[in-house]
């Protein structure tokens, strides 16, 4: 067994230069993360990224093809699961069909130095934490989509793990009942005090549930950061375009006479942030957010400020949305509270549309 | 409901009834006849005839008992081994990319003729000097039984997740509780069906053992040597018996399965 240990008593999780291939195929490229104690994590990414092979490498499901998995400053790369201090809710649950609710809950105890007593008093309080109260001797094929999610986490966390793994954890649920076992998700981790590494694709899931998220693409690390800081400052043009909705305008740095740095995009001019560190003739993107988007008188009080044509409006209740289009044909997406004055723009109409450049992200493009 | 759906009812059950008669009835035929006293080939005129005569006399003959014996030993020995190699091939089928190769040299020995399979083996084990014994009996049965029980294995296999493997390994199990307490629980419908299968194939294959017998002969051996012999009607009784023995073990089988489903229910 292998016992190296890494100076590092924040990680519960570090993974260095981690590689995944099946044959041709890369699942994951060179992946390093660190997970802080404590907190909760979600691996995020569309379908294919290479986010659940992290996390299936994290349980002791997959072997690395190349970097290493450290739990707990130990290395771990040729552990089996159940030689880790992981604890995995799987995607489809994985309930043993042939068992009882308790006996399910139970199953992670018989490999722990307790009597049956002790083992029925334990499931019987992880069920209480999970609001199942009575439905210890049931069969778990009789229980409903959202009960057995409940005893899935029952099971993983009634061996007290340091570190609980969730795949897609709420996948199998129906929108509303996901909406509320988020919560109670994001409530348990609180209380409970423990690691929690979840892997979704859906970002609305992502951002409500976690401290911090790590945003996947293609097997790569996008970027690690607190919901609002991927939200406010994307580090790559995926990350901008994949978490939320963002106007991402493409063009090239110019410096006019005075020597300020403009980004200029089919013959129109943008002015930039002047701290943004970018040279002359750079292919870079200008992302602004939708709700950072004023129209109207507002529009023009704002340092980048445009006449464009409405091409759609939609009301949403409490906020309604704008399809523009500038001059340059650049089309473009704002999100408003639904006010009075709003009532009077039609389809067609010209408006004066504007934003303020500190709102504004410039990244630089990674290809032309 | 309207006419046409009743007649195409009508029509469907028909045809499954005559298609149920045309399986079943040479087989219950030959029970029937078997009470008949007379040496005729019929069956009792009427219900009063009705005679066991000819199981009497079965018993009687001193060889039977010793072929009955052997032809058990066979089928359990077949049966154990058979659906242990089935587990086996289960437990691969699992882990295999290249499936359909896998099955495909699996179910193979179905279609080498028996006698030909029968030929070769009985001059393999000449050609080794391995002395022809009930051993080489149920190797030629095994090989024979395997494919059959196997598919029954792998089918239960199929319905077997690789998530709950999974769960148990996370929970704590090494590869060996993961077995136990998973796989085998989920599939041993599929293991014992194919002892079933294996033990049910012993029992009636005749041209192997036939070639691969010491001198202690087989049940079927013993009735093919009755029949050639000119048939005593006593073999009629003999057919009986081991018609009803089968059918009793289906029925147990079918017992056994269907409580395995009401068990555990959600495996699909």
């Amino acid at each position: 067994m292998t016992n190296k240990i890494k100076n590092n008593s924040q990680a519960d999780i570090y993974l260095r230069n981690l590689c995944k291939r099946f044959g041709d195929i890369v699942a994951v490229h060179k992946l390093t993360l660190e997970v802080h104690k404590g907190e909760f994590l979600t691996l995020l990414g569309p379908s294919g990224s290479g986010k659940t092979t992290t996390l299936r490498m994290i349980g002791g499901f997959e072997k690395p093809t190349e970097g290493d998995v450290y739990i707990q400053g130990r290395l771990v790369n040729d552990l089996p699961p159940n030689k880790r201090s992981t604890k995995t809710v799987f995607q489809d649950l994985a309930l043993f069909p042939h068992m009882t609710v308790g006996e399910n809950i139970e199953y992670g105890l018989l490999f722990q130095d307790l009597n049956k007593n002790d083992r029925k008093i334990k499931a019987l309080n992880a069920l209480e934490l999970v609001d199942l109260e009575g439905l210890y001797k049931r069969k778990v094929t009789t229980l409903s989509g959202g009960q057995k999610q409940r005893v899935a986490l029952a099971r993983a966390l009634v061996t007290q793990p340091p570190i609980l793994l969730l795949d897609e954890p709420l996948g199998a649920l129906d929108e509303k009942l996901r909406e509320r076992m988020q919560a109670e998700l994001k409530n348990l981790h609180q209380k409970l005090g423990i690691t929690f590494i979840a892997v979704t694709h859906n970002q609305e899931e992502a951002l409500t549930m976690s401290d911090r998220i790590a945003i996947i693409n293609e097997g790569r690390l996008e970027q690690v950061a607190t919901p609002r800081e991927l939200y406010e400052n994307p580090k790559t043009e995926f990350v901008a375009d994949f978490i939320g909705i963002a106007n991402i305008i493409k063009g090239k740095i110019i410096e006019d006479n005075a020597g300020v740095k403009k980004l200029v995009s089919n013959g129109q001019e943008f002015s930039i942030p002047a701290k943004v560190r970018v040279n002359k003739g750079d292919s870079v993107i200008l992302v602004v957010r939708p709700e950072k988007i004023e129209i109207g008188e507002k529009a023009k009080e704002r340092n980048n400020s445009f006449s464009v044509k409405v091409n759609n409006i939609l009301y949403k209740g409490v906020c309604s949305e704008f399809y523009v289009s500038l001059d340059n044909g650049q089309e473009m997406r704002i999100r408003m509270e639904s006010k009075s004055y709003l009532e009077d723009m039609f389809i067609g109409d010209k408006i004066r549309i504007g934003w303020n450049e500190k709102d504004t992200v410039i990244l630089k493009r990674e290809s032309n | 409901m309207k006419a046409g759906t009743v007649l195409k009812k009508i029509c469907l059950w028909a045809f499954t009834v005559l298609a149920m008669i045309f399986i079943f009835l040479p087989s219950f035929y030959l029970l029937l006849i078997s009470f008949e006293p007379s040496e005729l080939e019929r069956i009792p005129r009427n219900f009063s005839e009705f005679s066991l005569k000819w199981y009497i006399r079965l018993f009687q003959r001193e060889r039977l008992p010793g072929a009955i014996k052997q032809s058990v030993m066979v089928g359990l020995l077949t049966a154990v081994i058979t659906s242990f190699l089935s587990l086996l091939s289960g437990l691969s089928y699992r882990k295999l990319r290249k499936r359909s190769y896998f099955l495909g040299l699996l179910i193979f020995p179905i279609f080498v003729p028996g006698i030909i399979a029968a030929l070769s083996l009985s001059v393999f084990f000449r050609l080794i000097n391995i002395r022809s014994s009930m051993y080489t009996v149920v190797f030629g049965h095994v090989l024979y039984a395997l494919p059959y029980a196997a598919i029954v294995t792998l089918v239960s296999f199929s319905g077997l997740r690789e998530g709950v493997i999974e769960a148990a390994r996370d929970l704590g199990a090494n590869g060996f509780r993961a077995f136990t307490d998973i796989i085998f629980p989920l599939t041993r419908g599929g293991i014992f069906g194919g002892a079933l299968f294996g033990f049910l194939l012993s029992l009636n294959e005749f041209i192997r053992a036939y070639f691969l017998s010491g001198w202690q002969e087989t049940l079927s051996m013993y009735m093919f040597g009755q029949m050639k012999g000119g048939a005593d009607p006593s073999i009629y009784a003999l057919a009986g018996l081991i018609l009803s023995a089968s059918i009793l073990l289906v029925l147990i089988a079918m017992i056994y399965f269907a409580f395995i489903r009401y068990s555990s229910r959600s495996m699909s």
